[in-house]
């Protein structure tokens, strides 16, 4: 479904990814591991269209993307959950969900649906609705980050480091609800995270970025027992 | 709405329809009648300076344009009906032209911009004399009136213009709360997150700017027809700054916020006239204390006092 060939990314002369190659395929989970300063998240914005290739391709249900706007790539089924939350401060919790659906034209009905489905998810931010995105925690900024990017009813949700900042228990409740969306619904989800041993625990297949290179690839079991992973990403 | 919003509100309604009733003195009116005016400016610009963040400092020249073009087309025999759709159409071509190749870049291109633009629109008035009579501005503009009726005197002017206000408040707060609106503020907070929520941050970014021209555009037709003298003066790049620190000063993004600061500023220089020049002093030392004291505006200090009450 979404295919990357021989992707080259810079910035300004230092090119930092080398020309990656993956795929992630209709309702898979994969996940994209590596060190800081490897180009996991160059890779996701060059994805969601924030960043330029200097070569290479990416194509989404058959369709090259890469120089589209990052909305209209939003509105394809793409959904992009950025490092470091980025909600929206001026907005209510309900405000910044609801401007998750700003590429289509979606009924008053469908909305309230999907916000539904957000509170089940996060029964945290129901109790915060009216409250102000700059008020939120740092735990309840995430869950609101990942709450707006599924309100795009997205193909491919793009999770950028979505443990970050969450107490591990909320942590393993956001995964079981990936793994559980993606079940009910098919949804595909491209993971990167520091937390190589949950990513790898939900993912079906893994890539290993180093230095903007791939250097490992396989199904997520059998790289979790890989002696070279355990050692740099699993703690030996 | 909760009784902490239709409050302070209903009060405000309430202080606005009882003034002409305690004064009637016409020099005051007036004085309020601009200060309503500047109020619809200012509403106009917290669209793309309040909401989306970008800085602004065409809005004075689009006050000016709205108004030049209502009082010589009025001149030249116009029925006054068709000055309100000349205005907004001129504001919405400037605005669009303007805005459509620099809002697409991000940072500051808006603000250089649009002083430019300010300088532009200032010259040709000043310069293009016998249609619009240069730096001693246009005299005897014709009033409003439609098939004969129109406000007569200061008073009716300002119960007009005080409704005319009151439409453009609620249709700023009907556009905060829809989908347009939550775009502007998602925009301003950040503009990638925008995008990666599928915002056309770009098209956002001109549609405010063109709201804002368009409510410029109208309230210039109406200084133009209900003040009825018109000169370069009252459209400049300080008046462009000016109606920038009433957005400041009454707070960035609030409706209230809006109409407290532009009211409020507009008349205080003529309430601190008997200071002579000294008045400037005052002045630039009320705004800087309002700023470090206030950092949200006068409105957020209005916005506090009902939980005081509530505390006691
Ligand atoms: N805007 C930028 N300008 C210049 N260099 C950048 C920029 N953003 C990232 N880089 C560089 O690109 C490389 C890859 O960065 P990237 O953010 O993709 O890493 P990452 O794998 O997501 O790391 P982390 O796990 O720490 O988030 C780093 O060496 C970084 O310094
Ligand atoms: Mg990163």
């Amino acid at each position: 479904m979404l295919k990357i060939e021989n992707l080259h990314v810079s910035y300004g002369h230092i090119e930092v990814l080398k020309g990656i190659s993956f795929s992630v395929e209709m309702g898979e989970i994969v996940a994209l591991i590596g060190g800081n300063g490897a180009g996991k998240t160059t890779t996701l914005s060059t994805i969601s269209g924030l960043l330029r290739p200097t070569f290479g391709s990416i194509s989404w249900k058959g369709e090259a993307i890469h120089g589209t706007a990052v909305e209209t790539i939003v509105g394809a089924g793409i959904a992009h959950c950025p490092e470091g939350r980025r909600i929206f401060p001026g907005l209510t919790v309900r405000e910044n969900l609801i401007t998750g659906t700003a590429s289509r034209a979606y009924k008053k009905a469908e909305v309230e649906d999907d916000l539904a489905l957000v509170f089940e998810l996060f029964p945290r931010l129901k109790e915060r609705i009216k409250q102000g995105g700059w008020s939120l925690s740092g735990g309840e900024q995430q869950m609101l980050a990942i709450g707006r990017a599924l309100m795009s009813r997205p193909n491919l949700l793009m999770l950028d480091e979505p443990s970050l900042g969450l107490a591990p228990i909320v942590i393993e409740q956001v995964f079981d609800k990936i793994v559980e969306l993606n079940k009910r619904t098919g949804l595909g989800v491209l993971l990167v995270e520091q937390n190589s041993a949950m990513a790898l625990e939900v993912a079906a297949r893994a890539f290993v970025l180093e230095t903007g290179s791939i250097t490992l690839s396989g199904p997520a079991s059998v790289l979790a027992d890989d002696p070279r992973i355990r050692e740099a990403y699993l703690g030996g | 709405m909760t009784v902490k919003h239709w409050f302070p509100l209903a009060l405000g309604v309430v202080v606005a329809l009882l003034i002409p009733a305690v004064t009637h003195d016409n020099y005051v009116i007036q004085l309020l009648n601009i200060a309503i005016l500047n109020a619809i400016v200012v509403l106009g610009l917290n669209f793309a300076t309040g909401w989306v963040g970008q800085i602004n400092f065409g809005q004075a020249a689009f006050y000016g344009l709205g108004a030049y073009t209502t009082g010589i087309a009025a001149k030249a025999g116009l029925p006054w009906i068709t000055t309100p759709f000349l205005s907004v159409v001129i504001v919405m071509a400037a605005s669009l032209v303007l805005g459509l190749p620099t809002l697409r870049l991000r940072t500051y291109y808006l603000a250089m911009t649009t002083i430019g633009f300010g300088e532009i629109v200032r010259l040709i008035i000043v310069h293009w004399e016998p249609v619009t009579g240069g730096t001693s501005g246009l005299r005897a503009i014709p009033g409003i009136g439609v098939f004969g009726i129109g406000p007569q005197g200061q008073v009716q002017h300002y119960y007009l213009l005080i409704a005319v206000l009151a439409i453009a408040a609620l249709v700023a707060a009907r556009i905060r709360q829809s989908s347009l609106g939550r775009a502007m503020i998602a925009t301003k907070d950040s503009e990638i997150a925008a995008e990666q929520s599928g915002v056309d941050t770009t098209r956002t970014k001109l549609i405010a700017f063109m709201i804002g021209a368009v409510y410029a555009g109208l309230a210039g037709c109406l200084y133009a027809s209900s003040i009825r003298f018109i000169s370069p003066d009252s459209f400049s790049g300080t008046q462009a700054i000016l109606l920038m620190t009433m957005l400041i000063v009454g707070g960035m993004g609030s409706i209230p916020g809006c109409i407290i600061g532009a009211v409020g500023l507009t008349i205080l220089p003529e309430a601190l006239r008997f200071l002579g020049q000294w008045y400037l002093v005052l002045y630039g030392l009320g705004v800087i204390a309002v700023i470090v004291l206030a950092p949200g505006g006068l409105a957020s200090l209005a916005s506090r006092l009902p939980r005081w009450a509530g505390a006691r």
